[in-house]
């Protein structure tokens, strides 16, 4: 009777129960990653809803007479080498770094990640893929994105662009190794002796086995990705001048280190803290994802 | 004549043939023989055992059936499959691709490795459900289909919903029989499925699979190095060595008849017995030929209690009598066995 009764009442929600619901049940109880989670909410969406509250002109708009100004109640940040508002700056500059890294690093994932399974999956396309990733991971990560928006010009589609090619065999290689475990598994085998096709295996069966790898790259090459827009940037080939980002900030603050060091604190906080954050959310997913740490 | 037309008749029913079968794995350095000119027929409803010790090549040939050899390495040489009178060997991927857990199911041996950690169990079965969905099942329906296959391994339906970690290694192996089973598939390749299980484990897996084989009126191949489980479960046996079929017959035959392939002896030899004082096992001496380099004239000669020289020099025919049949030299004079001219 018993049995009855809890059959019933189990039956209906038990899968999405388990799958979603389960993730974030396993990641609340990762005390870091929650923290990384919560200050990373708090500074996505400060910077993201800024426009809201801070005109664009705010970020442009130059008082010369009121350079270096200390914080004040209308420049809660105090103002930078031109007098334009430094918070406002800093707002908009964190906009213009996340998309980058964000906008990159899905474009790297996916066209890398796709060619890294096609290489572990196919045998033939494997030293074809592999050998064209060699020769992309032979050339530095930010030579290889100077050169590239050299050739095509300064702007920030090229920029971003570049970046995700420069980190792409990052991306390819470590997919490849993951799904290359996964595909001698016997439940692959099992699986193909079902009758799955080749698409279904590597979406249905190999994808979700390395997801947590894949996670925990993305993340962490997201907060690389951030760091190459900064550096490109801060050398100038990256978002050019007025446009705010953090790394051309930290570049133009460069000058007046002694006299004005919170005009570099604050972008480059911006930057450590982000890139933090996104390594330890990453770090706390791939322990909610994997089913077998279930605790 | 008569013998003729009967044999004639026999081939009809039979679902699956396997014609002089050779697979091969090739690398770079070396060649393995592993299954040499194999001929087996099973018909409808029918289980046969194929008994062997390790790298005889049971699962080898088990693969081939469903041409799940390893694309790299693994060659089928010679030889033939027929599947419900078609040949496998020459199958679209679209048909193999049917043909695997429609027509076919394989249970593989070990239950920790053969299931997916990251799909809840649930999700397994449905997938074979709804890859083979020639009924159009609804995906309600299919939900269905998946608690009934449950229930009938005798897992509740409620915990469709957890993951292989969260079972112990018999009830994932009832998961795995649950898969295999989804579709009704009209034959069955049990591979090894009782060795990573405790005995009484053993049992009750067993009788399962015998209650469903019974049920749906499946075929059956059991691969086992067992000789208990071919006395309860089969109808025709198999003993394979070297990638050959050494001795084939009824069950009945393989326990029973007066002659058999030394190998055979040789594992009958080598388990206890409860009627008999045995002080020592007599197992069989030596180990299988190394399948890159094996022996001329019979395979299992340089083992063989009874090696007399043409053993060692020229490759035994197979004798047989009633379907009993035998690939030795030394039954050339046996009473009543005669050379099969078909299979030597």
């Amino acid at each position: 009777m018993e049995e009855n009764l809890m059959e019933e009442n189990l039956d209906v929600d038990f899968r999405k129960q388990s799958n979603a619901k389960e993730i974030w049940r396993r990641f609340k109880k990762n005390r870091s990653a929650m923290i990384g989670l919560v200050l990373f909410v708090f500074m996505f969406a400060a910077c993201f809803i800024a426009p809201l509250f801070v005109p664009y002109t705010s970020v442009t708009r130059q008082d010369t007479k009121n350079k270096f100004a200390p914080p004040s109640v209308a420049h809660i940040a105090g103002t930078d080498n031109f007098g334009r508002d430094e918070m406002a700056r800093i707002l908009y500059g964190g906009r213009m770094t996340m998309s980058i890294g964000f906008i990159a690093a899905a474009i790297s994932l996916l066209v890398g990640g796709s060619l890294g399974m096609m290489a572990s999956f196919y045998d033939k396309a494997d030293n074809l893929i592999m050998r064209f990733i060699d020769i992309l991971a032979s050339i530095p990560p930010i030579l290889m994105a100077l050169a590239i928006v050299s050739a095509m010009g300064t702007n920030l589609r090229n920029v971003v662009i570049a970046i995700s090619i420069s980190r792409m065999p990052a991306f390819c290689r470590v997919v490849r190794a993951a799904v290359m475990g996964i595909v001698d598994q016997e439940y692959i085998e099992a699986a193909r002796a079902g009758g799955t096709g080749d698409f279904r295996i590597l979406t249905k069966h190999v994808l979700p086995n390395c997801l947590g790898t894949i996670i925990v790259q993305t993340t962490m090459n997201m907060s690389l990705l951030m760091l190459a827009a900064a550096s490109l940037s801060f050398i100038g080939m990256g978002v050019q001048p007025p446009a705010p980002e953090w790394g051309s900030m930290l570049s133009e603050a460069r000058e007046y280190m002694r006299s004005a060091p919170s005009l570099m604190i604050l972008p480059g906080l911006g930057i450590v803290l982000v890139t933090t954050q996104l390594n330890l959310i990453g770090d706390g997913l791939r322990d909610a994802f994997d089913p077998r740490l279930k605790t | 004549m008569i013998a003729k037309e009967t044999t004639k008749e026999a081939t009809k029913e039979q679902m699956l043939e396997v014609k002089d079968l050779f697979v091969e794995y090739q690398t770079d350095l070396e060649t393995i023989k592993a299954v040499n000119g194999v001929s087996f027929s099973l018909a409808k409803g029918e289980t046969l055992g194929l008994v062997g010790e390790t790298g005889a090549g049971k699962t080898t040939t088990a693969l081939a059936l469903m041409r799940l050899l390893p694309e790299r390495t693994g060659k089928i040489k010679q030889g033939d499959i027929l599947i419900n009178g078609s040949s496998v060997l020459k199958s679209s991927d679209k048909e193999l691709m049917r043909l695997r857990g429609e027509t076919i199911a394989m249970i593989f041996q070990d239950p920790m490795t053969s299931l997916n950690p990251v799909l809840t169990i649930g999700d397994q079965i449905s997938e074979s459900i709804s890859l083979h969905n020639s009924q159009g099942r609804t995906a309600e329906q299919i939900q269905l289909r998946v608690d009934e296959v449950l229930n009938m391994v005798g897992i509740p339906s409620a915990r469709k919903g957890e993951y292989p970690h969260q079972f112990s290694g018999g009830m994932r192996q009832r998961v795995v029989i649950a898969i295999a089973m989804a579709c009704e598939p009209d034959l069955l390749i049990a591979d090894e499925p009782t060795t990573a299980l405790d005995v009484t484990i053993q049992a009750q897996v067993l009788m399962m699979i015998r209650n469903l084989r019974d049920r749906l009126g499946m075929s059956l191949i059991m691969i086992t190095h067992d000789l208990g489980i071919v006395a309860q479960t089969c109808d025709n046996v198999a003993v394979m060595y070297a990638g050959e079929l050494v001795e084939v017959g009824s069950a009945r035959d393989i326990f029973k008849a007066a002659h058999h392939h030394p190998y055979t002896d040789g594992l009958f030899g080598s388990i206890p017995k409860l009627r008999e004082r045995v002080k020592r096992l007599k197992p069989i001496s030596g180990l299988m030929p190394d399948p890159t380099r094996l022996p001329t004239g019979c395979y299992f000669s340089p083992r063989c209690p009874l090696c007399a020289d043409i053993c060692r020099e020229r490759k035994p025919d197979v004798f047989a009598k009633d379907g009993h049949k035998i690939k030795c030299h030394l039954r050339i004079n046996a009473d009543g066995y005669i050379k099969d001219e078909v299979r030597s």
